[in-house]
């Protein structure tokens, strides 16, 4: 049974050079530098992150925070991540 | 205590007259650009001076140089005439282009590792690059240690401050004493002009300020800590 | 190699019990391609906005009250500008417009043309140099996913936008941005800087928030203190603050999404586990045949480090590569919104390869040696008992 053996080994093989050849061949600057360029002219670099943005409109109320205890979050805040950014 | 953090607030402070300053130059610099972006330059109106600011702003709307204008802009199109020329940047944005593998002839270290703090002389066509100024006075004032032909020299550049921007040597204003290092210890540190120069010494203290022909080997070596005096 | 016979051996086990050996294959395809798609998402997402972070300025100031950003008036700018080591003050307009029937949000970013880096950046971006006509009328930019949002609701031509005020602003496409930048653009809409300040209901002086570089990091600290004391609702947020927030961000995310998957990957640990020592009684026999036969334990043991070897190099490689081109060629339709948010994010977006080799290869370890201690220790066991025994 070596051939099958064998075939599969080559099977294994040729799929890590298709994946070599991607990596190799994918255009890295051109995609980073149009990034870089939608930067620069806008000035903000945030992804088109997180969960659906919550309009206060909506909800009725500025986001379902309890104003005596802040630092209580609701699961879908992540102050916890940008602390260190809004609370000077 | 509180005396002298109140004077330190106080230097360390804007005036009023700092803020207009600032403001008007960037008014003229908008209107310089305005100018050349949006209006046609050719049809622009030409001043012979003195005449006022509603009178300039007529002229232009009636002169069709422009697409019509929102207050402000015809503000900083009417500053910009009136200033007369180009908003003046002392200084063209350039820094020093450090070579790779450029090493200072004083201390022998890499200079390209420390860009913030280069300068660059040019003798009888050969560039030498210092990791500071501290390093080309050094190579300037000791021909002892470095003979070469002074008089061949053609230009000496440094590294301002706060702009990065190459300025020349001899008409920079350096601060001794202050308590920020470079990469070789104390250092001497220039400024394009006095009020900069100042204004850094409030902020990080320092003994006084010199200019380029000022500066003496004792001045050089005791920023290293050395006694040295003129034989 | 074609006449050892051992090496004869191994293969016809291998496919002898082929059934079997598919199913932990399987199984181990699954678990590695959802660990290591989840790192290369991760990893890709990093390296792209840390790549795009090099552009942005070095400095932000806002202003607040409580947890509300006020607009900030254009005094602001020149207080900032009079500082010396400053350079480059400019003011920002943006903001979300959320449009309630459709249920939709925008980022709407207004662009200030008379600023040399945006025009040149912008024209370069959109590939059109009739920018003055852009400047000069009612049009807009738009992302990828916002023009496909308005297409789709037969919004061919343009969109109206409703101002505070209560009018609205009619605006016309001008270009849209190439899909390559849609990871930051996606549902960003570009306007010129005054029909940005009406829709988002901001007085002509006013603007978002002011952005500034100080070309000499030494000088940062000092200028960062210096400006907070300038007014006492100014708040001002530093380039490596915003760089620190996302690396969190990322490692909060991926991390979460570790611990749940490492109790799934228990489980299935001991599926594994349970499935590769199943046909307990016939390995026994086989193994013991084998020794009656004059094979010695290390023979055994090799025999089946052989076997194990194949399977856990084939299902790790499989897996990677199936990862690979999920990820990097499909976008990860699924898997990104753990990272990235579903209703900003409809479409491929292209997420730069970057393969962590540490990473990968501390999965085929904790994998791969598990494994085979998994099925070799039972062996071993096996191995070393009397054959005849082992036989019944």
């Amino acid at each position: 049974m070596i051939r099958p053996f064998y075939a599969v080994m080559a099977g294994l093989f040729g799929l890590l050079l298709l994946m070599a050849g991607h990596y190799a061949r994918f255009d890295r600057a051109g995609v980073l530098e149009k990034q870089r360029t939608l930067v620069a002219v806008t000035g903000l670099d945030a992804p088109a992150l997180s969960v659906a943005w919550f309009e206060p409109r909506e909800r009725r109320f500025e986001a379902a925070l309890n104003p005596a205890y802040p630092e209580l979050l609701p699961p879908d805040r992540l102050d916890f991540v940008y602390g260190a950014l809004y609370g000077k | 205590m509180k005396i002298l953090l109140l004077i330190v607030f106080l230097f360390s402070g804007i005036s009023q007259a700092q803020v207009n300053a600032a403001q008007y130059t960037r008014l003229v610099a908008k209107g310089e650009k305005i100018a050349l972006r949006l209006c046609d330059p050719e049809k622009l109106p030409k001043l012979k001076g003195g005449e006022s600011p509603e009178a300039i702003a007529a002229a232009v709307r009636a002169g069709g140089a422009c697409p019509p204008l929102s207050g402000q802009k015809l503000e900083a199109l009417v500053a910009f005439l009136q200033a007369g020329k180009a908003a003046e940047r002392s200084g063209n944005g350039k820094t020093i282009e450090v070579p790779k593998g450029a090493k200072c002839p004083v201390c022998g270290m890499f200079v390209s590792k420390y860009p913030k703090w280069a300068a660059e002389m040019v003798v009888d066509g050969k560039t030498y690059y210092f990791d500071g100024v501290k390093d080309m006075m050094k190579f300037y004032i000791f021909d002892g240690d470095f003979p070469y032909d002074r008089s061949k020299i053609e230009k000496m550049l440094v590294t301002d401050y706060y702009t990065l921007e190459a300025i020349p040597a001899k008409e920079a204003y350096y601060v001794i004493g202050s308590k920020l290092y470079g990469p070789m210890g104390n250092e001497l540190i220039p400024f394009k002009t006095e009020k900069e120069a100042r204004d850094f010494m409030a902020d990080h203290g320092g003994d006084r300020i010199v200019r380029f022909d000022q500066i003496t080997g004792k001045m050089v070596m005791g920023l290293d800590g050395i006694d040295y005096s003129e034989e | 190699m074609g006449n050892n016979p051992f090496f004869h051996f191994l293969t016809l086990n291998l496919f002898a019990q082929r059934r079997k050996h598919l199913g932990v294959v399987g199984l181990s395809v699954v678990l590695i391609f959802l660990l290591a798609s989840t790192l290369f998402i991760s990893s890709s997402l990093q390296y792209s906005l840390r790549r795009a972070l090099v552009s942005e300025p070095d400095f932000v100031v806002q202003r607040v009250r409580g947890e509300h950003l006020l607009p900030v008036p254009e005094a602001w700018s020149d207080e900032i500008a009079a500082l010396h080591g400053v350079d480059r003050v400019s003011a920002r307009v943006w903001g979300r417009y959320y449009t309630r029937p459709k249920g939709k949000s925008f980022l709407i970013v207004g662009i200030d043309f008379l600023e040399d880096q945006s025009h040149q950046a912008l024209a370069k971006l959109v590939e059109r140099t009739d920018l003055r006509k852009f400047l000069s009328g009612d049009y807009m930019i738009a992302g990828e996913g916002a023009a496909r949002w308005m297409r789709k609701h037969f919004y061919q031509k343009g969109y109206n936008f409703l101002a505070p005020d209560g009018k609205f602003i009619p605006l016309k496409l001008f270009a849209t941005l190439p899909k390559e930048s849609s990871l930051m653009g996606e549902d960003l809409i570009i306007v010129p800087i005054e029909t940005a300040r009406k829709i988002l209901g901001l007085g002509p002086n006013e603007s978002t928030d002011i952005t500034f570089n100080v070309p000499n990091d030494d000088e940062r600290p000092n200028i960062e203190s210096k400006v907070s004391a300038l007014h006492y609702d100014l708040r001002i947020i530093s380039k490596k603050e915003t760089q620190g927030a996302y690396d969190r961000l990322f490692n909060y995310k991926g991390g979460f999404f570790l611990v749940l998957f490492l109790i799934v990957l228990l489980a299935f640990a001991l599926i594994l586990y349970q499935r590769a020592s199943q046909v307990y009684s016939s390995e026994k026999r086989s193994i013991g045949i084998l020794r009656a036969l004059g094979w010695s334990i290390r023979d055994v043991l090799w025999l089946k480090l052989g076997e194990s070897l194949t399977i856990v190099i084939s299902s790790f490689i499989l897996g990677s590569v199936a990862a690979y081109f999920y990820v990097f060629a499909l976008g990860a339709p699924l898997l990104r919104q753990i990272f990235l948010g579903g209703a900003n994010l409809t479409a491929p977006i292209r997420l730069v390869p970057v393969i962590d080799f540490s990473i990968l290869a501390s999965i085929f370890l904790l994998y791969g040696v598990s494994f085979i201690a998994a099925v070799l220790i039972p062996v071993w066991r096996i191995a070393v008992t009397d054959p005849k025994e082992a036989m019944l």
